[in-house]
C-alpha cells in the first residue's frame, strides 16, 4: 500500500498533521511518500493508493495550486480510477474552479465545478461539526475564512450539527468516487476511527486502526456530548 | 459634532478616572470605555505624548511593556501605562486618559500601549505611534488567531496604516520580518545562545512566504527564531541593528554600530533575552546612553510570573502555565520538562472550564503540540484530568508515551488520587489560566504529601 502525503510542510496550522500521524501508526506496513512543494508529486508517474492533503494558510494555497496545476489531468484520471483522496480543511478549495477574495480571483485546479469565497477582512468561522456519511457519524471541528457557495451535486456528508459548505447549506464537503473533501479540519482521522476504517478499506487496508479502543472511547464520548440537548455548535465568527 | 463628542468623551473619561482613583480602583479599563463609547475615534483625536510606543505581537507584550515602563521611570520619564495587560480600545483609551490634561495636552513624556494583534490594523493607524514593537508572531489559539501568517498580515496592515512609525522588530523571527517593510525599521536579534532547542513535530516556518522556496536555518535559538534564509530567493534574516552576542548568568552583551555594551538581564530564559534586547534597542534608538540603560534595567523583573518552583524535602515542585489552544506555549512547557533529566511525575489539569463545555471541544491543537516530548524514560507517570481526557490519552499514545505511565480522568481534582511519589525527584503541575485554582489546590496537597511521606512535619 502506498500513501502519498502532499505538502506535509504546509499542513501544519490546524492540527491536520494528526491525520498523517494516524495513517502512519495504523498502516505500519504501508509506504509513505512525503511530497514537498519543490518536489514533483509521486502520483504523476507512479501509482498510489491514497493521497492526503490538509489545511494550510491562504498564501500556501496559492503555492499548492501552482505546484499542482501542471498535473490536473493526472489528478482527474486518478480520481476516475478510484484512487482514494482525502482533503481536509481549506485544501478542499484547491480543487474548485477559483477562490474569490472580494473582486479578486485565484484560479484553482478546476477539478470540480465549485468556487469558494472569502472577504479581505478575513472573517473567520469556528464551529463544531456532526454529520452523516452513509451509516457513519462523523465528528470534528471547523475554523475557516471562506465558504463554498456553489451547489455541490456530490456532497460528502449530511449536516446534523454545525454548518455545511456555507451557513445555509445542509450538506458538507465533496464525495465523488473515492475522492473525499471536507472543511472539517485537524485530526479528522484519529477523531473518527469508524470513518478511518472505511476510507482505508477503500485503499486496500484491512485491520484495526491504531489504538482502536482508545480512539473509539473518545469518539463515543464526543458523539454523546455533541448529541446533548442545547449544544451550541457555533463557536464564533470574528476577525 | 465630532469635536464636541471628543470633548465630552475626554471629560467623561477623566471624571470616571478621577472617581475610580478616589475609590482606589484605578486599574480598570472602564474610564477608557466611557471615552470610546462617547467618541468612536477617541484614540485618533486624543493627544499623544511625544514618545508613544505600541507593543504588539504574539508573546511577550505584557512583559516588554511592563519592563519598558519601569525602565523609562528609572530613567526619569513620566510614563502612562496600564500594567494589567489592557490591550483593546478601552484599555488603550484608559492609558491615554492618564497621559493628557483636561485640555487635551500631553502631561506625560511617554505612553506605552499594548495592542492586541487582531485590532492592530484599526488602532495603530489611529494611534500613529512613534514606535511599533513586534517581538514575534507565532502560532496561537486557532479559534481566535487563525494562523501566524494571518496575524502577520494584520500587523503588516497596522504598520502600513502608520507609515511614519518606526517598526522595532525581531529579525530572528521570519514571520515578523515581513511587517513594516516600507516603514523605518530597527531590528534586533541574537546570535546562537547555546539553547539546544529540541526538534519539534511541526516546523513553524517551513517555506519562504515570498516565493514558497525551502527555508534553511544556520541556527535556531528556539522554534522558528534564529538565522534563516530562503534557498530559492533573496529572502533572509535582515541585518540586526542590535544583536545579543553572549549571555551570562545576570547579563548580556549587545553589539551595535557604536560597539558592544553589557546590560543586566532579569532572567536567562531565552524569551526574556529577546524581551530585554527589544527594550535595550528602543532605549538606545531614542539616544539613551548604554550605562544609563544598564542602570535603569538593574533590579527590573518580568511581571509576576504564573509559574513557580520550590524544593520540598528534596523534591522539586514546578508549576507551569501552559495556555491550552496555544500549541507553541504547551510545547514549550513540554520541552522544558523533557530537558529536565530528574525522575518526574507530571500532573496536568489542562482543559478550559467554561459554562458551556462545548466551547473547549476543539482538540485540533493537540496535534500541533509536541506530546512526543513526554515520551521520556525520566517521566515516571502522567496523570491528566479534564473533559478531553480521552483525547489527551489517544494523543499521548500516538506520541509513543508508554500506556502504563498514563492515567487520564475526567475531573481535574481527581489527579490527586493517582499520585505516586516513589523515587520521584520532581513534580510538574501543568495547568491552564482557567484551571489555576485547581492547580493551586493540587500543589498544596502534593506539598503536604511530600512532607508527610519524606519525614518532614509542617
Amino acid at each position: 500500500m502506498k500513501i502519498e502525503l502532499l505538502f506535509p510542510e504546509l499542513s501544519t496550522v490546524y492540527g491536520d498533521a494528526g491525520n498523517a500521524l494516524y495513517l502512519k501508526k495504523t498502516c505500519k506496513d504501508a509506504q509513505f511518500i512525503e511530497t514537498h512543494l519543490q518536489d514533483k508529486p509521486h502520483f504523476v508517474s507512479g501509482n498510489v493508493d491514497m493521497i492526503y492533503i490538509g489545511s494550510m494558510t491562504e498564501k500556501s494555497q496559492i503555492f499548492a495550486i501552482n505546484a499542482l496545476k501542471p498535473y490536473v489531468s493526472r489528478i482527474k484520471e486518478l480520481i476516475e480510477n478510484g484512487v482514494v483522496f482525502l482533503c481536509t480543511g481549506n485544501s478542499m478549495e484547491l480543487f474548485g474552479e477559483y477562490i474569490a477574495e472580494d473582486d479578486k480571483k485565484v484560479e484553482a485546479l478546476g477539478v470540480f465545478p465549485f468556487n469558494s469565497k472569502r472577504s479581505s477582512e478575513y472573517f473567520r468561522h469556528n464551529s463544531m461539526f456532526l454529520g452523516d456519511f452513509e451509516d457513519i457519524e462523523v465528528v470534528g471541528c471547523r475554523s475557516q475564512f471562506a465558504y463554498i457557495y456553489s451547489k455541490c451535486d456530490t456532497p460528502f456528508m449530511k449536516v446534523k450539527g454545525g454548518i455545511g459548505n456555507n451557513p445555509d447549506d445542509k450538506f458538507e464537503g465533496i464525495h465523488y468516487k473515492n475522492f473525499f473533501a471536507t472543511y472539517v479540519l485537524g485530526p479528522l482521522l484519529p477523531l473518527n476511527p469508524k470513518f478511518t476504517k472505511h476510507i482505508l478499506s477503500l485503499a486496500g487496508f484491512s485491520g484495526e486502526v491504531a489504538f482502536e479502543k482508545e480512539a473509539m472511547d473518545a469518539y463515543n464520548l464526543r458523539l454523546e456530548k455533541l448529541k446533548e440537548e442545547g449544544v451550541n455548535f457555533i463557536l464564533g465568527e470574528h476577525w | 459634532m465630532n469635536k464636541l463628542k471628543f470633548w465630552i468623551g475626554l471629560w467623561g473619561g477623566k471624571t470616571f478616572l478621577f472617581l475610580w482613583k478616589l475609590f482606589r480602583a484605578e486599574r480598570d479599563d472602564r474610564p477608557g470605555m466611557v471615552s470610546v463609547r462617547i467618541c468612536e475615534d477617541f484614540l485618533q483625536r486624543v493627544a499623544k505624548p511625544k514618545l508613544t510606543i505600541v507593543v504588539s505581537g504574539t508573546n511577550g507584550k505584557t512583559t516588554i511593556s511592563n519592563m519598558l515602563a519601569e525602565a523609562f521611570r528609572n530613567l526619569g520619564y513620566k510614563v502612562a501605562y496600564n500594567d494589567w495587560g489592557a490591550n483593546h480600545n478601552a484599555g488603550q483609551a484608559r492609558c491615554l486618559l492618564d497621559a493628557v490634561s483636561v485640555f487635551n495636552k500631553p502631561i506625560k513624556d511617554v505612553a506605552i500601549i499594548e495592542a492586541d494583534e487582531l485590532i492592530s490594523p484599526i488602532n495603530v493607524p489611529r494611534l500613529k505611534p512613534t514606535y511599533l514593537i513586534v517581538n514575534n508572531v507565532s502560532r496561537d489559539s486557532m479559534l481566535r488567531n487563525g494562523n501566524p501568517e494571518y496575524i502577520a498580515e494584520r500587523l503588516r496592515r497596522a504598520a502600513e496604516g502608520s507609515p511614519q512609525s518606526i517598526v522595532l522588530m525581531c529579525g530572528d523571527d521570519p514571520v515578523s520580518s515581513l511587517i513594516g517593510e516600507n516603514n523605518p525599521r530597527v531590528v534586533f536579534g541574537a546570535k546562537y545562545l547555546n539553547t539546544n532547542p529540541l526538534k519539534t513535530t511541526i516546523d513553524d516556518y517551513p517555506i519562504c512566504l515570498k516565493c514558497g522556496g525551502k527555508i534553511e536555518y544556520d541556527f535556531r535559538n528556539y522554534r522558528n527564531i534564529g538565522d534563516y534564509k530562503c534557498t530559492s530567493c533573496t529572502f533572509k534574516a535582515p541585518k540586526r541593528d542590535y544583536l545579543v552576542e553572549s549571555v551570562g548568568v545576570n547579563e548580556m552583551v549587545v553589539k551595535e554600530e557604536k560597539g558592544s555594551f553589557t546590560y543586566p538581564i532579569p532572567s536567562s530564559a531565552i524569551h526574556n533575552i529577546y524581551n530585554t534586547v527589544a527594550i535595550v534597542s528602543i532605549l538606545r534608538n531614542i539616544g539613551e546612553k548604554p550605562e544609563k540603560i544598564a542602570e535603569a534595567l538593574k533590579n527590573i523583573k518580568p511581571p509576576q510570573s504564573r509559574e513557580g518552583s520550590e524544593v520540598v524535602c528534596g523534591v522539586n515542585i514546578h508549576r507551569k502555565l501552559a495556555k491550552t489552544h496555544n500549541p507553541t506555549a504547551v510545547s514549550t512547557v513540554f520541552e522544558n520538562i523533557k530537558k529536565d533529566n530528574s525522575k518526574k511525575l507530571l500532573l496536568m489539569v489542562l482543559d478550559e472550564i467554561f459554562e458551556n463545555p462545548k466551547k473547549s471541544e476543539t482538540v485540533a491543537w493537540f496535534y500541533d503540540t509536541d506530546y512526543e516530548f513526554l515520551q521520556d524514560e525520566s517521566v515516571t507517570k502522567i496523570v491528566l484530568g479534564g473533559d478531553r481526557y480521552l483525547d489527551h490519552k489517544l494523543r499521548m499514545l500516538l506520541a509513543g508515551v508508554d500506556e502504563n505511565k498514563i492515567v487520564c480522568i475526567p475531573k481535574h481534582i481527581d489527579v490527586l488520587n493517582y499520585v505516586d511519589l516513589t523515587d520521584v525527584e520532581s513534580v510538574y503541575i501543568v495547568y491552564d489560566i482557567y484551571t489555576s485554582d485547581v492547580a493551586r489546590k493540587v500543589t498544596a496537597e502534593i506539598t503536604e504529601r511530600i512532607r508527610k511521606e519524606r519525614g518532614e512535619v509542617k
